[in-house]
């Protein structure tokens, strides 16, 4: 599987005769990518059969670049209103919105811009040159290890997303109880449904992430006259100051841009693993390994840098396994499986070898993507910026119905829109008290997944639960659970202990 | 000695005002305690394969409860705090625009069916915007139009998403033919 210079060559040239499909999509990815509700799977799927009448190198040009636009658009509402656009861009909030409160709206929408683009560009880059020997990673983590990997996850939001480890906990655990709801796997009896029959897939994501952060954060919001009053800030009139400054700060970080991103390609190619736990876990290693992990959450540059760096660099990876060994790593990926084996592709290793330059095409298609965002995006975080000094008054009766009737968007089900007014009731409901929304919104995302692997691995133990523990990498993985507990536990006894001596030492001064 | 100590501010028992109130602490474990047990009441007559993961994560939830409730016990024994809401409940004028969004989002939910998504979104737009104390009238109806006009052409025209249609609509599809 060596590379052929002429094919090379071809592959550069047919991606920028497809330039005329990729803008578009790029601007349409960004768009549906802002609003909650329209991931680009769903997008995909409504668009289905428009992409089954193209060519096959458009419709990859075009879904490989709504995919990827649509992680960065996540990011604009994330950091403006604190609604995240998506699962992937959830820790954006984390320190974009606190930016955007102190009136550097425009910088943090740079630094997600810059990170998502060049994250996703150098991990694209990175994927057509490793393909062959990257696609076997996903396979050395089987169901024992994924229950692990779930868990790892819980823990790492409950400790990061809450300031009390323990409500974090209760948070997370919480919401996968939640994402137990729904018909079993084996018998499809339903569980914790109320009698809804709109429950027994289970909790709509959309419904819980729209009533969770979107419209809760407005319940909030209510309290200001604007998110952001145009006398604290300077942002009234967009300035190409603050977008240099931006990326200032971006050059400054560029080290964290790279090595998130290869941490997101990484975690992409675990099938089922997806942006929003390659988010998550960049957030958290950014922070650990960082000198100044106080400031995260607060309005950190980092904060937004790892996190959208690391879900742009999903995206490439997802498709490894998709092309190199016919499973796709996530909904989207599964979309344009439908739309490959429609057009009679066969995925899998002799994808490689039989039509190359339809598997490698793929990733040509999403890098020429991220440039063309790369020349679009700067100029219009100087307008978008401009949104938070529009008065609450407006601005949450827009979020609200827009928000309902994107969770009505999802499934086509009016139950929806009641859930998602319930969900913002527990949402607001958990702000005020302490316990993150993101632990409860993660523990629903997980789930589902997480009864499947842990069904799966019990099933393999006959019922014994210590097969959880049968496996060197697991045990590993369980280790380091056992460490990411212990870390913050210690770290405030530390800070506490420190308050305590100098608490003293200023008293025995006195 | 320990007189000494009382005589400091931050030693001293504090009168119930001053603790802050942690009864509201207890209502997302008093929700997640609620839900649980529903949960495993309801798949106890199930097969184990049904019934595991409830179990596991259940159990789990019921212990970090646990532990909550003992901290906050123990806080509350020794006086640092109490068992109030703060001013979680409190009628505040916020609080009343909350209310009012909740009622008129539910109203535009209940209705949706029957006006459509032109005349019920208007509607709510309007009267949440009224709620949060917007008297202009020309952003009253300009911002509940545009809005109604835009989700129109994105969900029902462009995307072809099939939200309740009512009067609206039918005219629209009839006059153009547009999301017909």
């Amino acid at each position: 599987m060596g590379w052929d210079g002429a094919l090379f060559v071809e592959l550069i040239g047919n991606s920028f005769q497809l330039l005329w499909v990729i803008v578009p999509a790029v601007l349409f990815g960004i768009v549906i990518g802002a609003l909650p509700g329209f991931s680009a799977s769903n997008t995909l799927i409504i668009l289905l059969p428009l992409t089954l009448t193209m060519d096959l190198d458009v419709a990859l040009a075009f879904m490989a670049s709504v995919y990827a636009s649509s992680h960065l658009g996540g990011g604009i509402p994330a950091i403006l209103v604190n609604m995240p656009g998506d699962g992937g861009s959830v820790p954006t909030t984390f320190d974009g919105y606190p930016m955007t409160l102190q009136g550097k709206g425009q910088q943090a929408l740079v630094l997600c811009f810059v990170a998502s683009t060049i994250g996703g560009l150098i991990t694209s880059l990175a994927t057509v040159a490793l393909l062959p020997y990257l696609a076997p990673l996903g396979l050395y983590l089987r169901s024992v290890e994924m229950v692990v990997v779930m868990v790892f996850g819980l823990v790492l939001i409950a400790a990061i997303a809450s300031d009390d480890l323990l409500k974090g906990l209760i948070g997370g655990f919480f919401g996968l109880m939640l994402g137990l709801i729904g018909a079993d796997h084996i018998y499809s009896t339903p569980r914790g449904t109320f009698g809804f029959l709109e429950l027994y897939d289970g909790v709509p994501i959309v419904a819980a992430l729209i009533g969770l952060f979107a419209i809760a954060e407005t319940f909030s919001m209510v309290e200001r006259e604007a998110i952001v009053p145009k006398s604290e800030t300077d942002i009234a009139r967009p300035r190409w100051a603050d977008t240099i400054d931006g990326l200032r700060i971006n050059l400054k970080y560029w080290w964290q841009t790279i090595w998130t991103a290869f941490l997101g390609m990484l975690i992409g190619i675990v099938p089922g693993a997806g942006a929003t736990i390659a988010s998550f876990v960049a957030y958290q290693q950014s922070r650990m390994f960082s000198k100044t992990p106080h400031l995260y959450g607060t309005g950190h540059p980092p904060g937004i840098i790892a996190p959208e760096s690391a879900n742009n660099g999903v995206t490439s990876g997802t498709l490894v396994p998709l092309m190199a060994i016919g499973v796709p790593g996530g909904a989207t990926s599964a979309v344009m499986m439908v739309v490959l084996q429609y057009q009679g592709i066969v995925l899998g290793p002799r994808l490689f070898i039989e039509t190359p330059a339809l598997a490698y095409g793929v990733f040509f298609y999403m890098t020429m993507s991220y440039a063309v965002m790369l020349l679009m995006i700067l100029p219009l975080a100087r307008y978008m910026s401009k949104v938070v000094n529009m008065p609450t008054r407006i601005i949450v009766p827009l979020i609200i119905t827009l928000t309902i009737i994107g969770a009505f968007a999802n499934r086509e089900y009016i139950f929806d829109m009641w859930l998602a007014l319930i969900f913002a009731v527990l949402g607001y409901l958990a702000l005020r008290t302490g316990y993150h929304v993101t632990g409860l919104l993660i523990g629903i995302l997980l789930g589902p997944l997480f009864e499947q692997y842990l069904l799966r691995s019990l099933r393999l133990g006959q019922g014994d639960l210590t097969i959880l523990f049968s496996s060197t990498l697991a045990n590993i993985l369980w280790v380091l659970v056992v460490l990411s507990l212990l870390l913050p536990w210690l770290r405030t006894r530390q800070t506490q202990r420190a308050l305590e001596r100098a608490g003293d030492t200023a008293r025995s001064g006195l | 000695m320990a007189e000494n100590n009382l005589n400091s501010p931050a030693d001293q028992p504090r009168l119930e005002s001053e603790r802050p109130a942690v009864g509201a602490d207890l209502i997302i474990p008093g929700l997640a305690v609620a839900f649980t047990t529903y949960y495993l009441i309801g798949t106890a007559s199930l097969t184990w394969e049904a019934k595991a993961n409830g179990v596991v994560v259940g159990l789990l939830l019921y212990a970090l409860v646990a532990v909550q409730l003992v901290r906050i016990g123990l806080r509350i024994a020794r006086r640092e705090t109490t068992l109030g809401f703060g001013g979680l409940f409190e009628m505040t004028s916020p609080q009343k625009q909350r209310i009012a969004l909740v009622v008129i989002t539910a109203l535009f939910i209940v209705t949706l069916s029957w006006v459509g998504v032109a005349i019920g979104l208007f509607a709510a737009m309007f009267a949440s915007m009224w709620a949060l104390g917007e008297r202009d009238w020309r952003s009253l109806i300009g911002v509940s139009l545009g809005t109604t006009a835009t989700v129109y052409l994105l969900f029902i025209v462009f995307l072809q998403l099939r939200l309740p249609r009512g009067p609206v609509e039918y005219v629209i599809a009839w006059l153009t033919g547009a999301g017909a």
